[in-house]
């Protein structure tokens, strides 16, 4: 009895500091400020901004990296706090970083395709840095989403990419692990149903969605982790750095949902080579660039054999994998990422910059 | 009269009530309820409710038991613990986690896949028979629908790619006629 009287004593006093920090934090919540790194807008086309980093030291590769973020929720979850920084990970290996930032689509942009973000937002942006940056080629990294559109882009056009790097990016669509492959499948799914209903695919749509790939991960489980740590100032931030940026979900672009779900999803064209943009075929076989695959282990959105997937089909003959135990989003704000994960990654784009390719 | 009531009463013995009545005993209730079960289950609906039940089922009975495992694991190591309150504290978290690994298999069957499918579909027919009324309504009273701002969109759209093509157009043209001057 007298044991339980001890245990009691320490969890009521425990709970009890919980509860004051709690109400502390309820008082005053913290700032959560993104966008940490300072940019200036390099090019600006209807919503979509091209930004450019130029914080760094001594430049150590004139190759610039372009960071092709998802259409799904804002990019700077690439920038969200100084020491969990992508972006400041790249600029402190010396590397010259440009990130796009999609904006957020509105009911006018319902029309906006896979063609448009490729051929004329991706492509406008690869004029201006080629332009900047006196190279003909340039290095590009896709996130998520972002790695479907920097893949077909480099296979429409491989002599503006010098290398390639996808991070849990969906790309071979014809594995049968995960829920979003199963919910998707055409006798289940109608993507211009949504259309139809919404123009553009709304947020909250997509995140009950999301929601549910960890039901209660992403509810229960998740502010329970916050009343434990809730003394730890750090863990708080993050946490509501993170929220910030959950809840800022944007739509994605009508016709570009379908295009995904219907090309992707569905039929999975362009790992099966049949993908057609702009009446031009995007064919695998013209990734011959190095290419890299950066994969989470425990990623529930994006399995990692989505993303291997194309490594598989390419033909480049300089592939690289770096595999690392987390999750999704754990890759780019996680702080065993930040210390084992990205210095690797800068490191490949550095090595993968010596060989000559400037215009100028 | 008393003797009429009698007569009436012999008219409908006890014991077997019409179709129409509920089953005067808990043994013929369950029958019934089994026999509408077995009803159910011949239809369409039916059937893709017994095939769910036949797929999930399993995935929630071995869930449940890993609950229960740890429950019982949990209350034994709390009788010889040094610290029964940490083991008490911990378990809501193994419960929780245990369940979401259930809902997230649950969630993963083609049934459920199925199911979610028909719900959406259901809400998404639903929303565009309301954008319709509205558009209607709004035809009616002489202001511009959301059907017509999305054709003026459109509109837009197609203009800007166009726009686009004829600026492309111009710069290869300069490009070439550069290259030709250069010669």
């Amino acid at each position: 009895m007298s044991l339980w009287m001890k245990g009691l004593d320490t969890l009521v006093e425990k709970r009890y500091r919980q509860a004051s920090a709690g109400m502390k934090l309820l008082a005053n919540p913290p700032a959560a400020d993104v966008w940490t790194s300072e940019c200036e807008v390099a090019y600006k086309r209807d919503k979509m901004r091209l930004l450019h980093y130029a914080g760094g030291p001594q430049k150590k590769s004139p190759v610039p990296v372009l960071l092709v973020y998802a259409l799904i929720n804002r990019p700077y979850i690439l920038d969200l706090q100084q020491n969990r920084s992508v972006v400041q990970a790249l600029l402190r290996s010396g590397l010259d970083v440009y990130m796009i930032d999609w904006g957020k689509p509105t009911d006018g942009d319902r029309f906006l395709g896979l063609e448009d973000y490729v051929e004329r937002y991706m492509d406008d942006c690869f004029d201006v840095i080629t332009e900047r940056s006196g190279q003909e080629s340039i290095s590009v990294l896709g996130y998520c989403i972002g790695g479907y559109l920097a893949s077909v882009y480099a296979s429409l056009h491989p002599e503006r990419v010098r290398n390639i790097a996808v991070m849990a990016s969906p790309l071979d669509f014809g594995i049968e692990e995960g829920m979003l492959h199963l919910w998707t499948k055409a006798e289940y799914f109608n993507p211009e149903l949504v259309v139809e209903a919404f123009g553009n695919a709304p947020s909250e749509f997509l995140n009950s969605g999301f929601t549910m790939l960890d039901p209660l991960g992403n509810t229960v489980i998740k502010y329970m982790g916050l009343a434990e740590n809730i003394e730890d100032k750090e863990f708080v931030d993050m946490f509501f750095r993170m929220e910030n940026w959950l809840s800022d979900g944007i739509p994605v672009a009508g016709a570009f949902y379908i295009d995904l779900i219907r090309d992707g999803y569905q039929r999975n064209l362009f790992v099966k080579n049949q993908l057609r943009v702009n009446s031009r075929k995007a064919s695998v076989d013209s990734l011959t660039m190095p290419m890299l695959a950066i994969v989470a282990e425990k990623d529930h959105i994006v399995p990692p054999s989505s993303t291997l997937g194309l490594l598989k089909v390419a033909p480049s003959k300089d592939k690289t994998t770096f595999s690392f135990p987390t999750g999704h989003i754990g890759l780019s704000v996680g702080s065993g990422s930040h210390k084992d994960l990205w210095p690797k990654v800068a490191k490949w784009f550095l090595d993968h910059s010596k060989t000559p390719g400037s215009k100028r | 009269m008393a003797a009429k009531r009698t007569g009436a009463a012999r008219a409908k013995p006890r014991g077997k009530p019409e179709k129409s009545q509920p089953a005067s005993s808990p043994l013929q209730e369950i029958m019934e309820s089994q026999l509408e079960l077995w009803r159910r289950l011949n239809t369409k609906e039916g059937t893709d409710v017994g095939e769910a039940a036949k797929e999930i089922a399993p995935i929630v009975a071995e869930h449940w038991a890993k609950i229960f495992d740890e429950m019982w694991r949990s209350a034994a190591m709390m009788q010889t613990s040094e610290n029964p309150v940490a083991i008490q504290e911990g378990l809501p978290k193994h419960l929780l986690a245990n369940y979401n690994e259930m809902l997230k298999r649950v969630f993963m069957s083609k049934s459920f896949a199925a199911r979610s499918g028909s719900s959406v579909r259901g809400l998404l027919e639903g929303v565009k028979a309301w954008n319709e009324a509205m558009d209607g309504t709004l035809k009616a009273l002489r202001i511009p629908s959301k059907a017509d701002i999305d054709e003026i969109h459109e509109e837009l759209y197609n203009l800007g790619k166009r726009v686009d093509y004829l600026v492309k157009s111009l710069d290869d043209g300069d490009a070439r006629r550069r290259r030709e001057r250069r010669r």
